[in-house]
């Protein structure tokens, strides 16, 4: 499995950092990489017990903040669930939630290293 | 990084402040706020943040952010419920906010909009092209807010100015308005359109029409105009004077359009007018006109009576021992007794203006035709401007010196004033306002020579023509009440056998000191006095007692003309007066003719044929007098029911030897033929007119030749000869 990465959305994030202030990349990627989970757990537990709301919503936040960092395999996933989740589909929901947490991994990691490679 | 290549918002400061332009982001996505935080510092915004809802609008009371980015799905309070309620907060109905949503979230979009968003834009946010697209919502705002401060700067000008406008398409009975507008023309103020009836309603009655052809002739010329009418204000009861004006607007291509209009309301310009009108022309003890008036008005009724070339009259008049009043009972009481004098005045010159027979529209419609001014002091002028003669004007006289001299209440004091009066009359007495002023002034100076409370004119001619009519007019009163007034009568004869045909009854007066007076001299007085009205009546009334009386001495009868004066038959009491001489009488009523001059017909040909009409149900005979030296229409003649046509006696004269004359009296014999009216001619006084007129056919003849008029007594040996000639002549041929 391939996750597409578009490094140009952290050079976007970079670009727009301030002199002498906090590292805006560094704050923006920590905050992807210990987020995420959490709405990584909401999708899963939500699929578990059934309840839609609970993935729609986990799956809606994700989906934006991956597109903030150019997790676009996984942003492109996110909107898939919330879709499905919208219609009430909690089957393709199901389907569709098998690979997020790889799929997660696989982005924070490529991530990870453009920015070792870029420091 | 990148630095350079921001729009920065610094233009965008109003010039004087410090501060840069705040922005309040509010998004539960944290990331999104410090990569919006970074764009936006970089480009010199001032962020402050807000993580739902409810903290963007603590946020919103404590920083007053001049623009806000306001994510949509949040939780606690969404971006929906934020917006709303910061709309209905005083500073927040007009801070621009741009809504973050979803991709394809049309919904969210609708909604956003709906809620009072002022702009979108959909996630994932572009971070770089966010502060350009937060300086056009700023531009954007500052040119609503430049926008929303000049109408309302144009709204208070509009309402100090009591101005409104107001717009109508073409073809469409659909007018919108302002407003300043509804208020202006006392409308409801929910009202801003409407149809025409609506628009117009309390414009007053008899302007509406006026204001409707404007606005129509607006449209159909294209034109733009401008008119003054009277509105009537419900609010406060009380009548406006509001000014439109309109012009005609055309699109890019030069079509027009619609017509753009305002209204105003110049009530309190046109009182000031009028205030300021009034103390230039009106003397403020008595509401009289005053010298400056005076000679405005003196100016134009010179010039129209100089166009027209009649006269007119000044009566400059002050008051006698006025001076000993202001002195005795003080000044106050003074004010007073000049305002009851010019009430007198007033009130005499509107007398007047409806006892004078003046049928000059030009004057009627110019204004009065008579003014009465205060020159100051005890000094009044009346100007008479239009009089049929100079005794018009001492009439008047007389009448003001007769009702000033009444007494006056004043504070419960009776005072007593005279007043003498000074008369000039145009052309006669000057022919410029200063010269008839100068010379009434100088006429009242004689008439106080003369002994005060009286009246004279400048000119003693005049003067004296005025007493002298005066008098007429007073002695042909007595002569008719103590029936001094006596007939005589001219008889007419029959041209085919000779015998009599009638006889014209005619009117002298011999007056007891002076002798007989000529008609011309006393009937135009009596016309115009209206003596002519009981003497007419009593013309009818003995000339048919004279025909019944030879009848019962066992005369042939034969007919009775009576000429009428046009006055008997404006005044409406003709029928009556012939209705009357016929019962006194107990004549045959078609023994009776009445002849009548053709101006009667002039005026109202349709009035003239009714009387005429029940003249002929009365069944008298009806002539036309004096025919051919007026202004006969034949186009008429044949509509009058008439008998007779009376040839004037100027054509008759030179019958022998002047040929027109000769083709006019056969022209006027032979259409009066072929109408089936008779011929009379008068003034015969030859034997060869006489004979002309018998072969051109004339039915009838009257004048010297046969015999001048004679008293009753006269005529009735006449009629004896007359008769025994006829008699002898008959008796001689056989």
């Amino acid at each position: 499995m391939t996750v597409e990465l578009d490094f140009k959305a952290l050079e976007g994030i970079a670009a727009l950092q301030r002199p002498n202030k906090p590292n805006l990349l560094e704050r923006v990627v920590g905050l992807f990489e210990c987020e995420s989970p959490k709405c990584i757990a909401q999708v899963l537990d939500g699929v578990a017990n059934g309840d839609l709301e609970l993935v729609r919503i986990g799956s809606h936040t994700l989906k934006s903040s991956s597109a903030n960092v150019g997790a676009v395999t996984l942003s492109l996933r996110c909107r898939e669930i919330e879709q499905a989740a919208r219609n009430n589909d909690m089957a393709t929901c199901a389907e569709l939630a098998k690979d997020i947490v790889a799929e997660f991994d696989q982005s924070a990691a490529g991530i990870r290293s453009f920015m070792e490679q870029a420091a | 990084m990148v630095d350079s290549g921001h729009p920065t918002s610094d233009a965008l400061m109003p010039q004087g402040h410090q501060k840069n332009i705040l922005v309040l982001h509010v998004d539960d996505d944290v990331a999104s706020l410090m990569m919006a935080e970074g764009a936006l510092e970089n480009a010199g915004f001032d962020v402050v943040q807000a993580e739902n809802g409810e903290e963007a609008l603590k946020s919103f009371q404590q920083h007053s952010p001049d623009l806000i980015i306001m994510d949509a799905v949040m939780p606690v309070m969404d971006g929906f419920d934020a917006i709303a309620a910061i709309r209905e907060m005083p500073a927040g109905e007009h801070v621009p906010i741009l809504m973050i949503t979803g991709l394809d979230d049309l919904d969210s979009i609708t909604r956003a909009y709906d809620e009072g968003a002022t702009d979108f834009l959909t996630k994932p946010i572009n971070f770089f092209t966010l502060p350009y697209r937060m300086q056009y919502m700023l531009r954007a705002k500052l040119t609503a807010d430049a926008l929303r401060l000049s109408q309302s700067k144009l709204d208070s000008a509009q309402r100090i100015a009591r101005l409104g406008h107001w717009e109508c398409s073409i073809g469409i009975d659909n007018f919108s308005w302002s407003r300043e507008f509804s208020r202006v023309m006392s409308l409801s103020e929910t009202l801003h359109g409407g149809q025409i009836h609506e628009f117009l309603s309390n414009v007053i009655e008899s302007d509406r029409t006026s204001v409707e052809s404007h606005l129509e002739q607006g449209f159909e010329e294209q034109r733009s105009f401008a008119i003054e009418f009277s509105l009537d204000d419900k609010s406060s009861n009380a009548i406006r004077t509001i000014r439109m004006e309109a012009e005609p607007h055309h699109d890019e291509g030069g079509v027009f359009t619609h017509l753009l209009g305002t209204v105003q309301d110049i009530t309190e310009r046109t009182d000031a007018q009028k205030q300021i009108h009034n103390l230039a022309y009106y003397d403020l003890v008595t509401g009289l006109p005053n010298r400056a008036q005076l000679y405005e008005r003196l100016e134009n009724v010179l010039k129209l009576a100089v166009r027209r070339s009649h006269e007119f009259a000044l009566l400059f008049l002050d008051l006698d021992h006025f001076k000993q009043v202001n002195d005795t009972l003080g000044h106050d009481a003074g004010d007073e007794l000049l305002q009851q004098v010019s009430d007198r005045l007033t009130r005499v010159v509107r007398e007047t203006d409806s006892v004078s027979r003046n049928t000059d529209d030009e004057l009627e419609t110019v204004s009065d035709p008579h003014t009465v001014a205060r020159l100051g002091g005890d000094e009044f002028v009346v100007l008479l401007g239009s009089i049929n003669r100079a005794d018009d004007a001492a009439r008047v006289a007389e009448r003001i010196a007769q009702v000033i001299s009444q007494p006056y209440t004043i504070n419960d004091t009776v005072v007593s004033v005279t007043t003498t009066i000074g008369i000039s009359v145009f052309p006669m007495d000057g022919d410029d306002s200063e010269t008839l002023m100068k010379h009434a002034d100088v006429a009242m100076y004689h008439a106080k020579e003369q002994g005060r409370n009286g009246y004279q004119f400048y000119s003693r001619q005049i003067h004296e023509a005025a007493l002298a009519r005066f008098s007429m007019e007073a002695d042909l009163k007595k002569a008719i009440e103590n029936n001094e007034l006596k007939l005589v009568f001219q008889p007419k004869v029959d041209l085919i056998d000779h015998r009599i045909a009638g006889v014209e009854a005619l009117v002298r007066w011999t007056h007891e000191s002076d002798g007989p007076i000529n008609p011309s001299e006393f009937i135009p007085v009596a016309e115009e006095t209206g003596l002519i009205l009981p003497l007419g009546r009593w013309v009818l009334e003995a000339a048919c007692v004279q025909m019944q009386t030879w009848i019962n001495q066992g005369r042939e009868p034969f007919s009775v003309a009576v000429n009428c004066s046009p006055v008997q038959f404006e005044r409406g009491t003709i029928i009556d007066d012939i209705d009357n001489a016929i019962s006194v009488s107990g004549l045959d009523p078609r023994l009776l003719e009445v002849e009548l001059t053709e101006r009667l017909f002039l005026e109202d040909i349709d009035a003239g044929i009714a009387i005429l009409r029940q003249m002929k149900e009365l069944g008298i005979q009806v002539s036309v007098d004096d025919f051919g030296t007026g202004f006969s229409s034949l186009s008429y003649l044949k509509r009058l029911p008439v008998d007779k046509l009376k040839i004037d006696q100027s054509f008759v004269r030179d019958l022998e030897v002047d040929p027109g004359d000769a083709a006019i009296v056969s022209a006027i014999i032979t259409l009066a033929h072929n109408l089936g009216l008779s011929v009379i001619a008068e003034g015969v006084e030859t034997a060869g007119q006489m004979e002309i007129l018998e072969r051109y056919r004339c039915n009838e003849a009257q004048g010297y030749f046969f015999s001048y008029p004679l008293s009753s007594y006269e005529a009735t040996d006449w009629l004896i000869n007359r008769e025994l000639n006829t008699i002898t002549k008959k008796v001689s041929g056989l």
